[in-house]
């Protein structure tokens, strides 16, 4: 069998009976299929010739390179176009290496006489009929323009990750999470969180009639402030009056508070101040004071 | 602010139009946020400009050397007497007017929202004043003059030689509204002027392109300026395009163009079988592009998605879903997009791909990508038939009317939970559902 196709026939029709392929590498962004559309709706006709094989065994014309403009002249509602017709039967290896090859040798342009030839064209139809355009040539004068504007807020991102509980897979999730976007601060929870973090975040959102999730998450912290004395809990059996545990614990969880009347700092801190001049508190451990207080209120009433 | 904003490529074209006319005086009236008095800067114009909005007045009073001659209206001192202090009647002025125009649209607002923001820039605010008098001190534009005045009587004192250079507003109303908060809580000598009416824009252009040397632009496409029709700008296919006409300039167009990443990873193709199990992947903006121009109808204008997703069987590709958040249900979101790789042997596929979409692994992508708590899915169906096959059984019809888009007959809305399954269910769903094959193998072709 000779490698030789016997030269196609140039063959007129419709291009709604003709079948374009099922698997076609090549395809076209919606922008540029509306404009071959718009440019052979100018023509009335197609300025290049699909090539068709038909198929004698199932009697189908088959479009093995020309889909695009065939869909396109079907929908310039064309009702002839012209396309060569291969007749001879094509080994499916023939027509697959057809088809590829029509899409990849297809040549390439010198930009700069490519730039030079699209100049040339004074009219923006003709242009745009060309399916390049200026920005895309680099043709535009480029323009620095000064600067109007006002300043940004300050402001600090923090991304929240939630990680599953083994290390491992924690380390790695943390990894790839830590890739995905910049942050000022990165706060880890455990995945079990997640589903807790969202409701009270919708709450939030929900109780405040809020969209912004910094704002909702404000809300919660809000609302955190007003029950730190329920901290307590993390070292404090209200029962038996005893600490659960070994260590230290936060002022505000026995306070409720974090900040005092400055009268009341004051008058805390000359107590305090008292009990340091007479000896009864180290002066590095001025807190000892509290233990004194505990113990007998009345004695850092002044005598 | 950002208003009176020309895009990039719009000031290259001023730019090099400008190049061809005759040093000395340019016009600019309608001049908004000085894009065009800064794309013509260094190039030796005396440009004189006019506006007739507190903003740019303030900007343009500034920049000839004029007092402001705006002040903090006495009612607002109560709330906003915080930023007297700043107000110099200069660049201070200039500064406070810009940064008000971030925050006072806040004020008096309802909403723990409204509040952070006007609280955030009165924390801030003495910082970002300076920073904002110290980027301003910083610009190389100058201006001949400045007038605060109406496009229509200014023109009428512009030399009929000289260039003028605009892009006036062609619809009402709305810069009115941009600067409602500036003219709330600030009181200055505003010239008086009625909305420009359709035979008004006439006159304005007529004024405009009666003479040697002209540019002007619109979002309209103006019958009368074709013959001057200059460029054509088209941002992205949603986009609305600007026109450019002008006396004498170079062609240019710029035409959208959306950004194409390759996917290699194989799909599910006629005559295999699917597999289980069903993955999901993120797609990145140019890859969910190379997917939709390859399997979605061309006649659909794309539109950017907030997060789009690869729906993987047996790690073959077999569809794809992209989702938006919701602006109206705060627990819902929007299916923007979602189809399926074709050709396969399995006619029902796209089910699958809804299914997927619906799962309890999506709704934690959404979650995830939307930090927020998901519950439902809506979509818009567009179909010659009163139901959509791909949704029914899967959604509910909530709502059925007629098309706005002529190559349908239909517009379905559709709603539905989200999560109510995981993927692993929603296969088996599938599979006993809808999951026959056809029989047919592919007979031609690759």
């Amino acid at each position: 069998m000779t490698d030789h196709l016997t030269p196609p026939t140039y063959v007129e029709g419709d291009p709604r009976e003709l079948t374009l392929l099922d698997i076609n590498a090549r395809f076209m962004p919606h922008e540029q299929f509306r404009q071959l559309v718009e440019n052979i709706k100018r023509d009335g006709c197609l300025t290049s010739t699909p090539l068709v094989w038909n198929d004698a065994t199932s009697g189908r014309r088959i479009v093995l390179s020309g889909n695009h403009r065939t869909l396109a002249s079907i929908e310039a509602d064309l009702r002839t176009i012209g396309w060569l017709e291969i007749t001879e039967p094509l080994p499916r290896q023939r027509q697959i290496a057809l088809q590829l090859s029509h899409n990849a040798i297809t040549g390439q342009d010198d930009p700069a006489i490519l730039k030079e030839l699209y100049d040339e064209l004074e009219s923006v139809e003709w242009r745009q009929y060309t399916g390049l355009d200026d920005k895309a040539l680099d043709l535009l004068e480029k323009v620095d323009v000064t600067g109007l504007g006002e300043a940004n807020l300050d402001f600090a991102s923090v991304q929240i990750m939630f990680l599953p509980d083994e290390l491992e897979r924690a380390e790695a999730a943390f990894d790839a999470a830590r890739s995905t976007a910049s942050a000022d601060a990165r706060w880890l929870a455990g995945l079990t969180q997640y589903e807790p973090m969202l409701d009270a975040l919708e709450t939030s959102r929900a109780a405040y009639k809020i969209g912004n999730s910094a704002t909702a998450l404000g809300v919660i912290l809000a609302v955190f402030e007003r029950h730190l004395a329920e901290l307590a809990d993390g070292w404090f059996d209200a029962t038996t009056g005893e600490p659960t545990r070994g260590g230290t614990a936060p002022v505000e969880s026995v306070l409720g508070v974090r900040d005092l009347p400055v009268e009341t700092a004051a008058a805390l801190r000359r107590a305090i101040n008292r009990l340091v001049k007479d000896g009864s508190v180290p002066e590095a451990e001025p807190w000892r004071a509290l233990d004194i207080l505990a113990a007998d209120p009345g004695a850092a009433e002044p005598q | 602010m950002f208003q009176g904003t020309i895009p990039g490529p719009m000031r290259s074209i001023v730019r090099e139009t400008a190049q061809q006319w005759p040093q000395g005086p340019v016009y600019i009236p309608c001049c908004g946020n000085f894009t065009i008095e800064r794309s013509l800067a260094s190039m030796g114009f005396a440009l004189h400009s006019s506006d007739v909005s507190i903003y740019t007045t303030a900007i343009g009073r500034w920049l000839t050397g004029q007092p402001a001659g705006i002040r903090l209206r006495e009612e607002s001192h109560d709330q906003l007497g915080w930023l007297a202090e700043s107000m110099d009647d200069g660049v201070g002025t200039v500064a406070t007017l810009m940064l008000g125009t971030r925050f006072l649209a806040s004020v008096d607002r309802d909403g723990l929202w409204h509040q952070r923001v006007v609280r955030s820039y009165r924390d801030q605010w003495e910082t970002k004043h300076t920073e904002t008098i110290e980027k301003l001190s910083r610009t190389e534009l100058q201006l001949a003059s400045y007038q605060a005045e109406d496009v229509r009587s200014w023109l009428q004192t512009v030399p009929s030689d000289a260039p003028v250079c605009s892009f006036p507003p062609f619809y009402g109303g709305g810069y009115e509204k941009l600067y409602e908060p500036l003219n709330t809580h600030f009181d200055w000598d505003a010239p008086e002027y009625a909305p420009l009416s359709d035979d008004d824009v006439v006159s304005v252009l007529g004024a405009i392109t009666d003479r040697p040397y002209w540019l002007t632009a619109s979002n309209h496409d103006v019958e009368e300026l074709r013959p001057h029709l200059r460029g054509v700008i088209k941002a992205t296919p949603r986009a609305a395009p600007f026109y450019v006409y002008a006396s004498k300039a170079r062609t240019r167009i710029v035409a959208p163009r959306q950004p194409i990443e390759p996917v290699t990873v194989p799909r599910l193709r006629q005559g295999e079988q699917i597999e289980s199990p069903l993955t999901l992947s993120l797609l990145k903006p140019g890859q969910f592009n190379a997917l939709r121009s390859r399997y979605l109808n061309p006649h659909i204008a794309p539109g950017a998605a907030n997060l789009a997703v690869a729906v993987k069987a047996g790690g073959r590709v077999i569809g794809v879903f992209a989702m938006s958040p919701s602006s109206y249900t705060p627990d819902e979101v929007y299916l923007l997009s979602d189809f399926a790789v074709a050709p396969t042997s399995y006619p029902r596929l796209s089910k699958l791909i809804v299914l997927a979409a619906t799962s309890q692994e999506a709704q934690l992508l959404c979650q995830r990508a939307f930090s927020r708590r998901v519950r439902a899915v809506a979509t818009t169906a567009f179909s010659n038939n009163p139901v959509s096959m791909k949704y029914r059984g899967l959604l509910k019809l909530t709502k059925r009317s007629p098309a706005t888009d002529d190559a349908w007959k239909f517009q379905l809305q559709y709603q539905g939970p989200m999560g109510g399954h995981d993927l692993a269910t929603a296969f088996a769903t599938w599979t006993k559902k809808w999951g026959t094959p056809t029989t047919n193998t592919p007979e031609t072709a690759p």
